[in-house]
């Protein structure tokens, strides 16, 4: 410092202009060390700055940004557990997984202004339009196409295109990788029906889950684009089916493309397999019974037969053994998407999709007569021993109109008849008279053991979407007929008249059932007197097959009918399927197991007679009640009752009229 | 002078420490992008060790140059360094939305950084042929003058960081020259004024001087969680690689700059590689080894036999203060996102070269100071 203020002290203000060499006087501006503190000084406080802030982000803050850091680059990827199996009860595979082919893109590796063409060239080769594939990638991306084109934002998604594609597609695609960037194949698991149609209705589909299921309590705790079943017993015991997925933990870089896995994800565990009480070898015979009441139908002249279905269940606990819905259809068509050309076939007058065992009601016809004896024996309207008149035509003693009802047998006559004879001849004027008799005891006996025998009433079977059915009373008829919904009769439509009691008595007028109801009321009367809840499903046994659990249902409930009246009714069926007068002897006359049956022909305004055939057997230890509906087959004895014969054979190992082996028994 | 005066008048803490900055760099660059280019991990560092190499080449040539002679070059130096930047505007591709580069027939050149060593030179020297007329208003007016020019070309590429570069070297020569206190005062209250115009009172007269992005990066400095997916990604990304680093880094573990979480990781935003690969302690390295280098450049600037030279190295002082400062600081959320390199880390040629040439100029002031007895 000495050094410069030395020179200062000379006070000269000129400086000289050029200086510096060591052979010239050294000359330095005095306020040159002042000036470098200065810079100095600001040194310190800007690199103090900076220290005291990498202090506060690096050690105060370091915690919350190492969180940051980790929540950047580990993604969990699902992986998806196989779904399980559905067995028959004997532990048959009737529905089983099997490796499929996904074709899908990644928008982020399509080089950018190629996605366009890439649509339009992959749509060809997997015959999609290129707008459906187009809407997929909209769907799964959740950005729109135009931004989706310019590679906006984009995340590192895979967008399925086609499910199950076939085998040369897709060797087609991977010999030819440079030509389609950004499409990859992947595998995953799809349904499989080893037994092709067979069951279609009860198995049921899958589909990912839509915004609605989600908040319903069946899918508390799924998330969208979850796969789940969406009917069947595919959607009733999802839970146990769809097993847990697992997941991997993977590194990703800022645009999520996977870098490496790391530790810490969980395996998939595959779904339990479900076992139902289902029969294949019955659920097969069923399936072609109903097709054969419906071609016996055709060969009887009843030309616009269309349709069938047919229950088999175990009287004691409920089992449903089969179930089958005509006509049907491959529940393969639903898996990787509906084509076109299946839908086409689904979409018809016949509805191949309805499950007509649980979603199809219709009048019971003569099969409801139980129904009315039953309910007249426990209600003392009438006795076993109380004998009808039948002149072939019935007038009700009071009313105001001159309305006539006819027996089947009109012009014949049946003659006088007590209730087994009535019940064997299926004598419709004997029944008229014990559905006056009902009308004019006043209240709703019948309606109500009409309801108390599963009527009117869902039956609780593990099935969704059934239906409830109906049993006309006075209070529903109020409600049903209004100014609305019939303007011009309704004050008199709605009253509850004889005609609706004698109506009632012979399954017709608004009564409505499905055959699943028709069932539950046949073997309440084969099982003494037990309303039971049909159920398909068993149990849930694991991979290995281990007891997982024992499905719950409703214990059969007594109805507290008595023994004399069971005893009455159930001598009265067996005898109308093997005594010569019978409804159903020309089918079960010489059949080698005794059944009981009721035949029935319901009148269906603007159809064909709708054909039923309730039955049970042995008739002298029912085990099997089996229901035949033939939709507009005629007469039940002449196609459904015949179809219930050919569920028999299979169900006792019946063959051309001889008992082959041992009788099914569980 | 001859080989072993030269030898051993240089100042090698200098050397040192801009060596040791260089090696870092490169270490922290091939860490940064060894992913970047599939099969060549050593790519981006391997250009930079080439681009070190044509800088030292530069700084041994500027350092046996007596910084003499600027004196008698100024005005053709100056003219040249105008030329070249207003020839961007003709020539220079467009990248990223602005022009900076010539392209010549075997290098690619950026003039707007060579300028800032030219002009450091000749404005000093410019300076320092007017010393007897200190104190006056009109030299600062000149000096503002002189440096408004290539200033506002730099401005026009856009390049907002090199034209505040500028005028930090402005600044600080007229801080050396021996400006009175009060031009600094008025010149200050000018800047406040200017910058109230430009960003307040001219938009709302419709013209807008500042680009929408740098207004953009100003105000994300300020409010840092607002808009993470886009203008305050860089910022918030490089947070989390800084913060992540905590006391001793994380080493390979490293995931932001390595996963490309956070963009530019190799050039304006290569400190936040430094800050999550070896934490506050590698920091405080890097720290020291700037700290090092200014300091070795304030005490040229004390030896120096001359006014010139003292210019001169304290300017370089305060570009490379300057420069840590704004780029460490937005890679922290306290500065503004400008592009800004760090001396001699960043990767880029253009700015290491230049780097390399400041500290050619040091040891140029250094080997003819007076600590170098009789060399010269």
């Amino acid at each position: 410092m000495s050094v410069y203020l030395r020179r200062n002290r000379r006070g000269e203000r000129r400086w000289p202009i050029r200086t510096g060499r060591s052979d010239r006087p050294v000359v330095q501006p005095p306020s040159v060390a002042l000036r470098v503190v200065l810079v100095g000084a600001i040194a310190v406080g800007l690199i103090g700055v900076i220290v005291f802030r990498l202090w506060f982000l690096q050690i105060l803050s370091a915690q919350q940004y190492v969180s940051q850091a980790n929540d950047n680059r580990l993604r969990t990827v699902a992986v998806l557990a196989p779904r399980g199996t559905i067995l028959d009860r004997s532990g048959a595979v009737m529905v089983d997984n099997r490796p499929g082919l996904a074709v899908g893109i990644r928008p982020m590796d399509v080089p950018s202004g190629q996605l366009r063409p890439l649509v339009i060239r992959l749509s060809a080769l997997l015959r999609m339009k290129p707008a459906e594939i187009r809407r997929e990638i909209v769907h799964q991306v959740g950005v729109p196409w135009n931004q989706v084109r310019q590679g906006l934002g984009l995340q590192y998604d895979f967008v399925t295109v086609k499910q199950d594609t076939d085998r040369r597609i897709v060797s087609y695609l991977l010999e030819h990788t440079l030509a389609y960037p950004g499409v990859e194949v992947r595998q995953n698991y799809l349904r499989d029906y080893p037994l092709g149609e067979l069951g279609a209705h009860f198995l049921g589909q899958l589909g990912e889950i839509s915004a609605k299921e989600l908040t319903e309590p069946q899918f508390r705790g799924y998330t969208a684009g979850d796969v789940v079943g969406q009917s069947g017993v595919e959607y009733t015991y999802d839970k146990w089916l769809r097993g847990t997925d697992g997941s991997v933990r993977v590194e990703v870089d800022a645009s999520g493309r996977p870098k490496k896995v790391v530790a810490g994800g969980t395996l998939p565990q595959a779904g339990d397999n479900l076992q139902l009480s289902i029969d294949t070898r019955v659920q097969r015979a069923a399936e072609n019974a109903v097709n054969y009441g419906i071609n016996l139908a055709h060969a009887n002249n009843e030309l616009r037969a269309d349709g069938g279905a047919a229950v088999v269940l175990d009287a004691h606990t409920g089992e449903v053994i089969a179930m089958a819905s005509e006509p049907s259809f491959q529940p393969s068509w639903f898996v990787g998407g509906l084509s076109a050309k299946h839908w086409k076939k689904l979409n018809v007058k016949t509805t191949p999709l309805l499950d007509r065992t649980t979603q199809g009601q219709y009048a019971l016809g003569s099969t409801f007569k139980v129904v009315d004896s039953i309910a007249g024996l426990e209600n003392g309207v009438i006795t076993a021993s109380t004998t009808y008149d039948c002149t072939g035509a019935y007038t009700p003693p009071h009313t105001l109109d001159k309305a006539v009802w006819h027996c089947w047998i009109y012009p014949g006559a049946h003659g006088s008849l007590d209730l087994t004879q009535a019940i064997v001849q299926s004598c419709d004027v004997y029944f008229y008279n014990v559905g006056y008799d009902f009308y004019s005891q006043k209240g709703e006996g019948l309606e109500d053991w009409a309801k108390r025998l599963g009527m009117g009433h869902p039956t609780g079977i593990d099935l969704p979407g059934e239906v409830a059915g109906l049993v006309p009373t006075p209070e529903w008829k109020n409600a049903a007929y209004t100014r609305k919904t019939d303007p011009k009769g309704w004050r008199i439509d709605r009253l509850w008249k004889p005609g609706d009691s004698i109506n009632l008595a012979i399954g017709q007028g608004n009564l409505e059932a499905t055959p699943m109801q028709a069932a539950v009321t046949y073997a309440a009367l084969a099982n003494g007197g037990y309303l039971v809840t049909p159920h398909v499903g068993v149990r849930v046994v694991d991979s290995q097959g281990k007891l997982v659990r024992r499905l719950p249902f409703k214990q059969p409930r007594s109805l507290g009918i008595s023994a004399s009246t069971i005893a009455t009714v159930q001598n009265a069926l067996h005898e109308a399927a093997t005594t010569p007068a019978g409804t159903s002897y020309p089918v079960f006359g010489h059949y080698p197991v005794a059944v009981a049956g009721k035949t029935g022909t319901a009148q269906v305004a603007g159809q064909g007679d709708y054909a039923w055939y309730c039955s049970y057997a042995p008739a002298n230890d029912p085990q099997y009640v089996v229901v035949v509906m033939i939709q507009q087959g005629g007469h039940g004895g002449v196609s459904a009752a015949p179809a219930a014969r050919m569920i028999y054979d299979s169900l006792f190992h019946v063959s051309g009229g001889q008992v082959t082996g041992a009788v099914h028994s569980d | 002078m001859d080989l072993r005066s030269y030898l051993r008048h240089l100042d090698y803490i200098v050397l040192l420490a801009a060596a040791g900055l260089l090696v870092y760099g490169v270490a922290m660059i091939y860490f940064a992008t060894r992913h970047d280019v599939g099969t060549s991990p050593l790519y981006y560092a391997r250009y930079q060790v080439a681009y070190a190499a044509v800088g030292i080449v530069a700084l041994v040539g500027l350092s046996l140059l007596d910084y003499e002679n600027y004196r008698r070059w100024q005005w053709p130096l100056y003219a040249f360094a105008l030329v070249s930047i207003a020839a961007v505007f003709a020539l220079g591709p467009v990248t990223r939305g602005s022009r900076r580069w010539l392209t010549l027939p075997f290098v690619r050149f950026q003039p707007s950084e060579l300028a800032l060593v030219i002009l450091t030179v000749t404005l000093a020297a410019f300076l320092s042929d007017r010393l007897q007329l200190i104190g006056l208003r009109r030299m600062t007016v000149y000096a503002l003058a002189y440096m408004a020019v290539p200033a506002a070309l730099v401005f026009g590429q856009p390049d907002l960081g090199t034209a505040m570069v500028f005028l930090i070297l402005m600044l600080t020569l007229l801080l050396f020259y021996g400006t009175p206190w009060t031009h600094f005062a008025v010149l200050l209250g000018a800047a406040v004024g200017l910058a109230v115009l430009v960003l307040k009172v001219l938009p709302m007269a419709g013209i807008r001087l500042v680009h929408s992005y740098q207004m953009q990066r100003l105000f994300v400095f300020l409010h840092p969680g607002h808009d993470v997916q886009s203008t305050g990604y860089n910022l918030t990304q490089s947070l989390i690689a800084v913060g992540s680093g905590a006391f001793s880094g994380r080493g390979n573990q490293a995931t932001q700059t390595v996963l490309d979480f956070l963009p530019e990781h190799h050039t304006d935003f290569i400190f936040a590689v430094i800050g999550e690969r070896y934490g506050f302690v590698g920091a405080a390295v890097l720290l020291a080894l700037f700290v090092v280098l200014i300091w070795r450049a304030l005490r040229i600037a004390t030896i120096s036999r001359d006014l010139l030279g003292s210019m001169i190295a304290g300017c370089i002082a305060a570009i490379f203060l300057f420069e840590v400062f704004v780029n460490i600081g937005m890679t922290i959320g306290i500065m503004p996102i400008t592009g800004i390199p760090l001396p001699f880390v960043s990767y880029g040629g253009a700015a290491l070269i230049t780097d390399l040439m400041l500290v050619g100029l040091l040891e140029s002031v250094h080997l003819r100071g007076r600590l170098a007895g009789s060399g010269g």
